[in-house]
């Protein structure tokens, strides 16, 4: 029982660097993109395609749960619903008016100063000593071999210490789905 | 849909029983590896829309109703809910599963399987039901 519980050293430190640095530069690339695209079904694959490069990213930071949804999630599954939305609206809809070009890049501007600014602040990737990490984390890992006694310490926090929440997540998603059901049915009806 | 991409068909076709084993091994294995009933559910659903892709929304309803994955998300949040008023019944707080059984680590093994159980049925349905319903008639 005990080997079940030793954290794996990490391996390869330097590749998984670089793999994170490539695939964050291909991120951005990918944002640029999706900002000049100006066809509906484009941008929506260019949004699949961010969510797969992101997974890839928090693959890269030892968060495999995270990847894994957010590629099923958000490369598989919002952009099915997404290309079947825009079957149903048509193509045109989707052209935008010519914006006030001088505006937008001021205000982008204006976000990306106080954004970087706010960043400073933020505890740098990895660290132990940050804030968020002394008081519960610590006691989570020392209790829940004792408690819980199961390996994944994702598993233990989300649904034992942490019940209430995935009970309350639960629900929002069984409401989300309701919320579609009712706006559908009635658009349906009126029809 | 897809009738004419035959290629793409047939390798979809041959791939969606390994997805739903993987959304399986998953859902079995969230003590003990990554992932747990959330991701399960969703890879589960992208299975289920991949066979509505192959195979279309009339073959698909016939297999899978609105109603039926209405019934199955609602189960879910009452699997879940309902193992919290069993250890609330069995003098113990909401949602703690020390009380399911009588090894506390063991009634803390169950609970957490059958809520994930719950989870994985609830965001599976849910994911498909939203998927059906904007699809395009």
């Amino acid at each position: 029982m005990e080997e079940i519980f030793t954290i794996p050293f990490k391996i390869n430190f330097a590749l998984d660097e670089i793999l994170l640095f490539i695939s964050s530069l291909a991120l951005l690339i990918t944002c640029f993109w999706l900002i000049i695209s100006r066809n509906l079904i484009e941008s929506i694959i260019i949004l699949s395609v961010f969510s797969l490069l992101i997974g890839l990213c928090y693959l890269f930071m030892d968060a495999p749960d995270v990847a894994m949804t957010e590629t099923a999630l958000g490369a598989c599954l919002s952009t099915c619903v997404l290309l079947n939305v825009a079957k149903i609206v048509g193509e045109d809809s989707g052209k935008l008016k010519k914006l006030n070009t001088l505006f937008a890049i001021i205000l982008c501007a204006f976000f990306i100063v106080i954004l970087t600014w706010i960043s400073l602040d933020l505890p740098s990737f990895g660290t132990q000593d940050s804030e968020v990490q002394i008081h519960l984390t610590k006691y989570y890992i020392q209790n829940t071999r004792t408690d819980i006694a199961i390996p994944s310490f994702v598993a233990a926090i989300l649904a034992s210490y942490r019940g209430y929440d995935t009970l309350g997540e639960t629900i929002v998603i069984l409401i989300a789905g309701l919320a579609v059901l009712v706006i559908v049915s009635r658009k349906k009806n009126n029809a | 849909m897809l009738k004419n991409f035959i290629v793409i068909k047939v390798i979809l076709s041959f791939i969606i029983p390994y997805i739903i084993l993987y959304a399986i091994y998953i859902q079995l294995n969230g003590e003990v590896s990554p992932g747990g009933g959330f991701q399960a559910g969703v890879i589960f659903a992208t299975a289920i829309i991949g066979y509505e892709l192959v195979f279309g929304k009339k073959n698909f309803l016939r297999l899978i109703s609105i109603k039926s994955l209405l019934i199955c998300s609602t189960m879910g949040v009452s699997l879940y809910a309902g193992t919290g008023v069993i250890s609330l019944l069995l003098d113990d707080n909401y949602l703690n599963y020390n009380s399911l059984q009588s090894n506390s680590i063991a009634g803390q093994h169950l609970g957490i399987f059958l809520i994930e159980i719950g989870v994985g049925l609830t965001v599976s349905s849910v994911m498909c039901l939203i998927y059906t319903l904007l699809r395009e008639d």
